[in-house]
């Protein structure tokens, strides 16, 4: 199956994560490809690619600059999602409890209420911790992939 | 190669201006050198320099230029500044492409009358000495028990937090222990904030102000010259996390803060030393006369500092929203080509405009690239000799982080002279261990 992983960045750690993800599904011998949130339509959404959004937070809970143009494409997007099927990695810092990790829920209830599928567990990065946000996207991974080609 | 893509460019100053730029035109010409130069030994300026030194998370984006650097996408040329060690000219001479991104570095300084009396500081002054910014390293500067800062942006926001957080809230930073110990012997216990703008239109983050609030044992008061139109959410929710600080109740405080909205100081008073502020504008409620040992300013930065462009005096640095070109091969990026407003993610997207504008200019012929000039290895053997590469910096890097204080991350050396030598050290005797141990004392912390 082809993995479409797709970012959302303010500072570039979001768009560090999805290259990462993208080299090791690629390096296990299945496709990935890596694209900016801002250069990609919701038209391209179809079932036959599942779907990886990495996506950060900025001010206050409040999507990242590039991910901005594509939420309000995705907000008045009309397509029927059913049948498609992603994955979501929030990062955040855990430190600004009331808005911690949201920037990325924005667009994970939009896909949900076009009648996607979010599938195995919504992945996170805290800032506030001292993880290396690829060390935890990459733990999280195999368990979607697994989800994806279930 | 052909002619349209260029093999050698130059980025000065590897600040995330600099940085963000290089990485994004090396993901369109794979194969180009690009060589970012820093006046000091260590590379990052204003991430590593000039961050709050309790916001060690913002240090993180780092990450991404150490891949850069560490998979040889980037060479790193610290220790040459342009101007003194190399001029532009020959720069210009050896790189296809040059982007000057050097930031703005010094504070706007206050210019009531009254400035000049000692006690009256400059933010960058504060967050240089907690960040160990070298060359040499400032000390911090006395701080007394009554405190006014003026400006209510992210800036003073990060004083404002400074001045009331104790040794505790520093686990885990890099901030200098001799800095913040030396005020921490006798913190303030009185802070007035003002802020020319009211609430709704200052311009601090609603995260920065609900940050305050979770610093315990601080007393908020807040007093605002005019509210929130009911159309502006932004302004209203910043009302509202104002008005949450005011609803603190400490049992015994430790500090007191006082935000003034709406008032700008006319004068600062006193024989030699800060006695007291006078403000021109006050809202109601608000003696026009405020006490005070120390004041503060953080109010931005100046876009014309003098001696910053001794390097380039022919060229305009005037803050722009225009192209970045300063003419064909010679451009500008980050503060130096906007301004010094925007945190570093507003970096990265300028950065990226930039980018694509480079780009565009060598592919469309409008700046077409010539032979290969060379690059860095065509610069003087002594430039050569005494640039600090990255595997260099990973060496002093690696003596900051063995040479921490309990809790911290790293203590930095405190001047470019102990860097060098640690680099000549280990360049000499091939060891990895630190050679300079930190001589200065531990945190004298309340807590």
């Amino acid at each position: 199956m082809n993995i479409v992983v797709l970012y959302g960045t303010e500072s570039g750690n979001s768009e560090l994560i999805a290259q990462d993800l993208s080299d090791k599904i690629n390096a296990d011998g299945q496709s990935a490809e890596v694209f900016d949130l801002q250069d990609f339509e919701p038209e391209s959404i179809t079932p036959e690619s599942f779907y990886i959004v990495v996506c950060s937070t900025h001010g206050d809970g409040e999507l990242p600059n590039t991910a901005q143009d594509f939420f309000e494409k995705f907000s008045t997007f009309e397509g029927d999602l059913t049948g498609v099927r992603y994955a979501m990695f929030g990062l955040g810092d855990s430190f600004y409890e009331e808005t911690y990790s949201q920037g990325s829920e924005h667009i994970d209830r939009r896909f949900t209420e076009l009648g996607a599928e979010r599938v195995g567990e919504y992945g996170r990065h805290d800032a506030s911790s001292w993880d290396l946000p690829s060390d935890v996207a990459l733990e999280w991974l195999p368990a979607v992939v697994a989800a994806a080609d279930a | 190669m052909n002619a349209q893509t260029p093999r050698r460019i130059a980025v000065v100053g590897s600040g995330p201006g600099g940085c963000f730029t290089a990485q994004a035109l090396r993901r369109h010409w794979k194969d180009t050198e690009i060589t970012i130069f820093d006046r000091l030994a260590a590379p990052y300026g204003l991430i590593r320099y000039g961050v709050a030194a309790d916001h060690q998370h913002t240090k993180a984006v780092t990450r991404q230029f150490d891949r850069n650097f560490g998979s040889d996408d980037f060479r790193f040329a610290g220790n040459v500044e342009v101007g003194s060690d190399i001029s532009l000219a020959e720069l210009k001479g050896v790189f296809d492409i040059v982007v000057l991104a050097t930031g703005r570095w010094r504070d706007r300084a206050l210019t009531v009358p009254g400035s000049h009396l000692d006690g009256v500081l400059v933010s960058g002054d504060i967050v240089n000495a907690l960040n160990t910014v070298p060359r040499p390293n400032l000390p911090m500067p006395a701080i007394g028990e009554r405190v006014v800062v003026v400006g209510a942006g992210n800036v003073a926001l990060d004083i404002v937090r400074f001045l009331i957080k104790t040794a505790s809230d520093y686990v885990d930073s890099d901030v200098s222990p001799e800095a913040l110990g030396t005020y921490l012997e006798r913190p303030a216990r009185e802070i007035t904030v003002l802020s020319r703008s009211p609430i709704a239109s200052a311009k601090a983050d609603v995260a920065m102000v609900r940050e305050l609030g979770k610093i315990p044992g601080v007393a908020f008061s807040v007093a605002n010259s005019s509210s929130a139109a009911e159309d502006n959410t932004l302004g209203l929710k910043r009302e509202a996390a104002f008005a949450d600080l005011t609803a603190i109740e400490p049992d015994e405080a430790r500090a007191q803060v006082r935000f003034v909205f709406g008032a700008t100081p006319s004068r600062i008073v006193g024989t030699d030393h800060v006695e007291s502020v006078h403000l021109a504008e006050a809202p109601a409620g608000v003696t026009g006369s405020i006490r005070a040992d120390t004041v503060i300013s953080a109010i931005g930065f100046d876009v014309n500092a003098p001696g910053h462009w001794h390097y380039a005096e022919e060229y305009d640095f005037a803050p722009s929203d225009g192209p970045g070109r300063l003419e064909c091969g010679l451009y500008r990026a980050g503060w130096l080509k906007r301004g010094p407003v925007g945190a570093i993610p507003a970096n990265r997207a300028d950065a990226h405009q930039v980018a694509k504008e480079i780009i565009a200019d060598v592919e469309s012929g409008r700046c077409p690239v010539e032979d290969d000039p060379g690059g860095f290895e065509a610069l003087p053997e002594s430039v050569r000799a005494q640039a600090v590469s990255f595997a260099d910096w990973q060496q002093i890097d690696a003596a900051e982080v063995a040479n921490a204080e309990p809790a911290r991350t790293r203590t930095k050396f405190r001047t470019h002279a102990e860097m060098l030598e640690a680099v000549e050290d280990l360049r000499t005797n091939g060891s990895t261990a630190p050679q300079t141990a930190p001589t200065h004392s531990m945190v004298k912390g309340q807590s």
